[in-house]
């Protein structure tokens, strides 16, 4: 390659226009000289090739937890013209509107340490995961269409949960525009069933506590104490969100030719924003996102209902609130400033989360002078975290920060590395209790498949695209 | 006998080498590849789905033809152990696909499997026969 990564400062690098053929903009990459080490090329390469893309408005970004995807890396942010730009359902990934929402309560860690197992094992029970696994919802095709339409309104609407958690939602729990009757028989199909289930892979459901705190005045805002218990649920669109992807990736490739636009990778297929083909994707792309959005509605309200059984609490001493609930696989039209004008973009976060600054238009008002909860799952035996919007976000990375910790092994080598041990145990021992419908999960789950979230946090922390508010570890732990 | 398909690893997702002597061979191994990674269980072929195919190009169609059995394992829980093509050419198939609905009594889960990628897909003829590549997002 002719062109070189330039080092910008302690946690940027730079993928300059050259690197590879035809970019419009140069590459940003969020990395401190640790994590720098386990860059990989092609995903490198991912972020320069979104660069070539038409209408790539500022930078094409990735995050510290990047890593290879398909077509666009994990941990990628582009934004695109509306007049002049594309949109790809690679830009957003399989699983539309994955995505991670925190509840807080009452209590204290110490006052339900006997009741963990038996948390975990009702959580077990009550929250469908897993290879195979159905959910307790029957929607008829009517109800599937008023969900896709609502999103979290729509399980509110019917029972599960209160109208006031929505405010604590990204975009309110639903993205208008979902036009139902332009999704596939299948992809219907696929998510009658689906809906209110947790999956398999990397979704969780964990009962964590505040470990430590990091921002007193943030957090007295956000209703967090030293040794809370808080739950956090990360899942999203489920197969629905999956076929959505699979039907567009098809319909964009033929949009490729049509259009002819020029791609380096195939996985990239888009089309022009205001082309029939991208207005139908961005469309189900929304009733995907809706779908995802009351889906962690379902599930947490069975865990509210889980939490008074087995605690024997009324909803008021339980206290279990939504802190907040983030979309990190989602493209959105958003306003952001470009050379100083002030500009509607589309904006594709695939592993990153939105992360916009106090008194953004977007924020519940109880938010509004700390700016947007951000909130990174870590791996199931270090921690999580809950971060901030800040205004550099908004100025330098479309308001977008990073999504998780980033895989280190791969599936074969964490079940390699993990023969001869049971995780199970080594988690016990920690003091986390987990239980998971295939025991391979949590070999492919375990820490060690993973890099250290902290750093990766610490990385946007320091480059001042969020703000640490308060570390969250796991003592329960649901893996499908 | 050769080995029709491997499992690879990519970085946190898998994917499959697989082998065939003949285009309906290699997309029966991939499918048998496929079904390997969602269960390692025996599959008994009790069930018969059939599925039509139409495709620009031979990628195209080993692709829809992964994703249309992704969708009925995701959809209706069926697992495919035996593929008998009725017509096959570059861009159609017609196949029906025997195999039974995952238990999880009786059938050991193994992977969810989200879609097949276009993502470093392969396809190669050497002396050896056809060679096609394919990952898969988990």
């Amino acid at each position: 390659m002719a062109t070189q990564l330039k080092r910008l400062d302690k946690f940027r690098l730079l993928v300059p226009k050259g690197f590879v053929d035809g970019m419009h903009v140069d590459g940003i990459i969020y990395v401190d000289e640790n994590l720098e080490k386990y860059l990989e090329i092609d995903a490198i390469k991912q972020v320069a090739n979104v660069a070539t893309l038409p209408g790539i408005s500022g930078k094409s970004i990735a995050m510290p937890d990047i890593h290879t995807g398909y077509g666009f890396s994990i941990g990628g942010v582009a934004a695109f013209d509306l007049e002049t730009g594309i949109i790809s359902p690679g830009g957003v990934g399989y699983d539309i509107n994955c995505g991670v929402r925190l509840l807080r309560s009452n209590i204290h860690k110490d006052d339900i340490k006997d009741y963990i197992e038996k948390l975990v094992d009702k959580l077990y029970l009550d929250v469908p995961s897993g290879v195979g696994s159905k959910g307790k919802l029957r929607l008829s095709k009517q109800d599937e269409i008023n969900l896709l339409k609502k999103g979290a309104l729509f399980a509110v609407e019917e029972g599960f949960g209160e109208k006031d958690d929505l405010q604590y939602i990204e975009s309110n729990g639903h993205l208008d525009g979902a036009d139902p009757s332009i999704i596939s028989d299948k992809a219907f199909e696929r998510g009658r069933a689906q809906q209110g289930t947790l999956g398999s892979g990397n979704h969780f459901l964990e009962i964590q506590y505040v470990n430590e705190i990091y921002d007193s005045k943030a957090a007295d805002i956000l209703g967090l104490f030293p040794g809370q218990i808080t739950v956090m649920i990360h899942t999203g669109s489920r197969g629905f969100g999956h076929q959505v992807c699979t039907d567009f990736i098809e319909i964009m490739a033929q949009a490729v030719i049509k259009y002819k636009i020029q791609l380096p990778d195939r996985e990239l297929a888009c089309a022009p924003i205001k082309s029939s083909e991208a207005q139908a994707y961005l469309s189900a792309m929304k009733a995907a996102a809706n779908y995802a959005w009351a889906n962690r509605q379902c599930i947490m309200h069975w865990t509210r209902e889980v939490f008074m059984d087995v605690l024997n609490m009324s909803p008021e001493d339980l206290g279990m609130s939504i802190i907040y609930d983030v979309a990190h696989n989602i493209a959105k039209i958003e306003e952001h400033n470009v050379g100083g004008i002030k500009k509607k973009l589309i904006v594709h976060r695939k592993g990153a989360t939105r992360a916009f600054p106090p008194f953004h238009e977007e924020l519940p008002v109880r938010y509004k002078d700390i700016g947007q909860p951000v909130l990174i799952p870590g791996d199931m035996g270090r921690a999580s975290f809950l971060l901030i919007g800040t205004k550099m976000a908004m100025e330098d990375t479309f308001g977008s920060t990073c999504h998780g910790a980033g895989r280190l092994m791969s599936r074969h080598q964490a079940i390699k590395a993990a023969k001869g041990r049971s995780i199970r145990k080594e988690m016990a021992d920690k003091g986390i209790i987990v239980k998971s419908a295939g025991r391979e999960t949590l070999a492919e789950e375990m820490s060690d498949a993973y890099k250290d979230v902290s750093n990766v946090v610490d990385v946007v922390h320091n480059a001042g695209i969020s703000k640490k508010v308060a570390m969250l570890k796991p003592i329960g732990v649901i893996k499908g | 006998m050769k080995k029709r398909f491997k499992v690879i690893d990519f970085y946190g997702d898998v994917g499959l080498e697989v082998r065939g002597e003949s285009m309906e061979e290699l997309f029966e191994n991939a499918a048998k590849g496929l079904s390997m990674l969602i269960t390692t269980s025996k599959i008994k072929p009790v069930i018969k789905i059939e599925i039509s195919l139409t495709a620009t190009d031979k990628e195209t169609l080993l692709l829809k033809w992964l994703n249309e059995l992704i969708f009925y394992f995701d959809a209706k829980g069926f697992v495919g152990s035996k593929v008998v093509f009725k017509k096959f050419d570059q861009n159609n198939l017609v196949a029906s696909v025997c195999g039974d609905y995952f238990d999880n009594n009786k059938h050991k889960a193994g992977l969810l499997i989200k879609a097949a990628t276009y993502h470093n897909m392969l396809f190669d003829t050497n002396e050896k026969g056809l060679y096609a590549k394919i990952i898969f997002d988990i």
